[in-house]
């Protein structure tokens, strides 16, 4: 079972790699020039020249697709890295220095958590203007919290641990017991939240530049096309088609491989438990959650188990 | 007792500090109100005219000073006059809000009918026909973007089939495809959580111990299984009113469904910041009422958490 | 409630002072403050002339350079993926400014010492056996050459056989590197053999204090005299 679980997590790791391979390389094996406009050829469905067929002005779909691969997947890349980052960071030295900057940082996550997201993100886009930029930091300061709250909580179980307690008397410093003895072995599950995320970020990225809040023309994205191609759907729908089902293909490569990882780390996990649990100090204190708000009693309930998608559904 | 009014509270202290968030939202715009009002106005902006209607409007004021005076006239239900039509922020919101009420509130209730006894069979069955197909139809919808699940049922239905016109007409009628496709999207994947719930207790000791006593799987799945996963469930719907709260923006705009949706992007075009932030504070101010409500209803229903112990039998 | 009640006592240079008692006697928790984990609400803790700080402050820190612990668990006190050597290492890496080799090499010199051979370095700290890895934390208790290590419950999670090995090595230990020990234990088989000093802890309060000797032939409190009766063979 072992053997069979990480060939599929190193299957699906490949099909990532590959996807995020020919999004970054596919603009340069583009057969058209994507923003070469003909309106002799408008509207064509797909045939041999234009394997997609063209939108509205005469452009080579299947070659703008390739040209706006990079916008949403390396956009998504950032936000997921940049709120990662942030969101880590604030939950292990909330969970490890405790006190008020831990109840400041919990607050703060609780008040981020009751907005609803899509609305909280397309009025931070919306307020500060169109443009990639605005769509990331908007994104980042949303999707940071989640990475927070697990994080927090993952140190707040293994915080009294021996191995802990034995760096510390060794005399590591709080910095070093963060990033040597904590972070990496709480990083599993917060990578598997990672990678089911950038798909959630990518599905908000093209909602954004749908709703005309990406970038601006003539850059060129998947859900500002589908935008577009609306208005001709009746003749042309290759021109929503194609780009959904890039974006499909995308995030679904996301996804599975975050399943993957998530279900081989599950397994793990519990032949690991109770060797762990063995050495827990007897008087670890239980994570103090006075009224305990929705979503902390969410993740406690969801935790570790079968359905590995994200935990919140994205627009 | 204590606990349903300390969620009260809490519940206040929550929307005060959202309307504070609201309030600040605005101060990351590029133009002030001053320099939007006057070019609304076809006026002329000079360093002039800008620091007189500054003044006027109060802009010079330190930032906690405004808010102050704000959140006087929000309490007492004035949120404020829009940019572009002067009209107060409450009206506006107030008459784009039976059609966006109607959409979220039909597809919250659809998608946990649908979703409960999907889930159902599918985890009664698992790993068989259903399941899978069910499993897989429920993957597909949560890989795409809803805009575009949207614009391909308005392919079919409205275009090609007929059965719906793509601009207004009777309301009932045109409101039969947002609503299908919000509810089965967040059906989708509700469906995918609930039936994970499921699945955990089905796992559990008790319901071995139920089936060597002969109880038949309907009865169990009656009597204990649902039961006890009503709790979490009632989180999930929270989580799913979130994500239709956001996914109206999407379908308002594919369908042409005048509701609070429209309502906001037109804002966010004509940089209405007034009700853009009415927007977010009212449906922020719903998603709170709604938590607060799941909040309670833990409290009152389960013994486990007014006791404030571990819930049992889980490590 | 009260976890350690009036404690008061002190450890010579070189000595081995033992404490034993039940489990909730506040024997940990007495381990625990001296370590710096958790603060008393009274009184003071004095380590080599200083009053010690509790927390991770770097005043805390440095005051306990010389200062080890050695857990009950041993598996559970190295990190899942962290080598022997790695793990060792660890005991040198903050105390003191050594290039990398240098570390590597106090490190090697502290493993042999408690009998573990070189084929051992590379392995991971939960392939090891319970007294295996006991060793391998006392060598990193011992490389960086500390005055004093508290020792809490390090045997109780061992076999007989093996418990006698690792008393063995600790005593050696402390002839040679001149340390001293505060050696926490349920066990008075185990306590006797290696002490100097005995202390008796009961809801966290020292109710009898004495040389070893003293302690099991002449046992003055009640409580004292059931814990001699409950030690089958001597």
């Amino acid at each position: 079972m072992k053997g069979n679980g990480k060939k599929s997590v190193l299957f699906a790791g490949a099909l990532v790699f590959a996807v995020v391979l020919v999004s970054v390389l596919g603009q340069f094996i583009m057969p058209c020039d994507p923003q070469k406009t003909d309106l002799s050829i408008s509207l064509l469905s797909p045939n041999s020249a234009f394997w997609f067929g063209t939108d509205k002005l005469g452009r080579c779909i299947f070659s703008r697709i390739l040209a706006g691969a990079p916008n949403t997947v390396l956009s998504a890349v950032i936000v997921t890295a940049a709120s990662f980052a942030i969101g880590t960071f604030l939950g292990i030295t909330a969970a490890y220095f405790g006190k008020l900057y831990e109840k400041v940082v919990m607050t703060a996550t609780t008040l981020f958590q009751a907005f609803p997201k899509f609305i909280l993100i397309v009025a931070l886009a919306g307020i500060m203007g169109t443009g990639l930029k605005n769509s990331i930091i908007a994104l980042t300061l949303v999707y940071w919290v989640p990475y927070a709250r697990v994080s927090r909580s993952l140190v707040l179980e293994i915080k009294h641990i021996d191995y802990i307690k034995a760096a510390q008397i060794c005399g590591a410093g709080p910095m070093a017991v963060l990033f040597r003895y904590i972070l990496p072995n709480i990083a599993a599950p917060l990578i598997v939240e990672c990678m089911l995320d950038i798909g959630g970020v990518i599905l908000s990225l093209a909602s954004l530049s749908y709703l005309g809040l990406g970038s601006a023309k003539p850059a060129i994205e998947w859900g500002s096309m589908m935008s577009e191609a609306k208005q001709v759907m009746l003749q042309a729908p290759w021109g929503i088609i194609f780009p959904g089902i890039a974006i499909f293909i995308v995030v679904s490569a996301f996804n599975y491989f975050g399943e993957k990882l998530g279900e081989s780390f599950y397994s793990d996990r519990r032949k690991t438990a109770d060797t762990v649990n063995k050495g827990r100090c007897l008087n670890r204190p239980e994570p103090d959650e006075p009224g305990s708000s929705l979503k902390n009693r969410s993740a406690k309930m969801f935790g570790g188990d079968e359905c590995q998608d994200r935990k919140t559904p994205v627009k | 007792m204590i606990k349903i009014l300390r969620t009260i509270v809490k519940t206040a202290l929550l929307l005060i500090a959202i309307s504070l968030v609201s309030f600040l939202i605005t101060f990351l715009a590029p133009s002030d109100a001053a320099q939007i009002m006057l070019e609304a106005q076809g006026n002329l902006v000079t360093e002039e005219t800008l620091s007189v209607k500054r003044a006027e409007l109060g802009l010079d004021r330190p930032v906690l000073v405004q808010y102050g005076d704000w959140l006087g006239g929000a309490l007492r239900g004035d949120l404020g006059r829009s940019f572009k039509s002067g009209k107060p922020v409450r009206q506006e919101l107030l008459n784009a809000l039976p059609n966006t009420a109607l959409l979220t509130i039909v597809s919250t209730v659809l998608s946990v009918i649908l979703a409960i006894p999907a889930a159902m069979m599918s985890a009664k069955r698992k790993n068989g026909l259903l399941d899978g197909a069910l499993g897989a139809v429920s993957y597909i919808l949560i890989s795409f973007p809803s805009f575009f699940v949207s614009l391909v049922a308005l392919y079919i239905f409205a275009l090609k089939l007929g059965w719906f016109n793509v601009i207004g007409g009777d309301r009932i009628r045109d409101a039969v495809l947002p609503i299908g496709v919000l509810s089965i999207t967040t059906a989708a994947w509700m469906t995918r959580q609930v039936r994970s719930l499921l699945l955990k207790e089905y796992s559990k000791d008790y319901v071995f111990a139920c089936r060597s006593r002969g109880a038949g799987e309907g009865y169990i799945m009656r009597k204990h299984i649902l039961k006890n996963c009503m709790l979490p469930i009632s989180t999930l719907v929270g989580i799913s009113f979130a994500s239709i709260l956001g996914g109206t923006l999407i379908v308002e705009n594919v369908f042409n469904w005048s509701g609070m949706g429209q309502l906001v992007m037109k804002a966010i075009t004509n940089r209405d910041y007034p009700v853009i932030q009415g927007y977010v504070i009212f449906m922020s101010l719903s998603l709170l009422v709604l938590n607060a409500l799941i909040d309670m209803l833990y409290l009152i229903v389960d013994p486990r958490v007014r006791a404030g112990t571990e819930v049992a039998g889980e490590r | 409630m009260v976890a350690v009640n009036n404690v008061s006592f002190s450890i010579e240079e070189g000595e081995c002072v033992g404490i034993i008692g039940e489990s909730g006697s506040g024997k940990t928790t007495l381990a625990s403050l001296i370590a710096g984990f958790e603060r008393p609400d009274s009184g003071k803790i004095i380590f080599q002339g200083k009053r010690l700080y509790c927390g991770q402050s770097r005043t805390a820190r440095n005051q306990r350079r010389n200062m080890q612990v050695v857990f009950q668990h041993s598996a559970s006190s190295f990190q899942p993926r962290s080598t022997v050597l790695d793990g060792v290492c660890d005991g040198i890496r903050y105390k003191e400014s050594a290039g990398t080799a240098q570390m590597r090499d106090r490190a090697a010199k502290a493993l042999y010492q408690v009998g573990i051979p070189e084929s051992y370095f590379q392995k991971k700290c939960c392939e090891l056996s319970g007294g295996e890895c006991q060793r391998v934390a006392i060598a990193r208790a011992i490389s960086g050459g500390p005055q004093l290590i508290l020792l809490d419950e390090v045997t109780s999670a061992l076999d007989v056989s093996i418990q006698a090995q690792i008393m063995h090595l600790l005593h050696d230990l402390q002839h040679e590197m001149s340390m001293s020990y505060l050696f926490i234990s349920h066990d008075i088989a185990v306590v006797a053999g290696l002490c100097d000093k005995i202390l008796v802890l009961k809801n966290g309060c020292i109710i009898e204090a004495g040389t070893p000797r003293d302690i099991l032939h002449n046992p003055k409190e009640e409580y004292t005299k059931q814990l001699m009766l409950s030690v089958l063979t001597l």
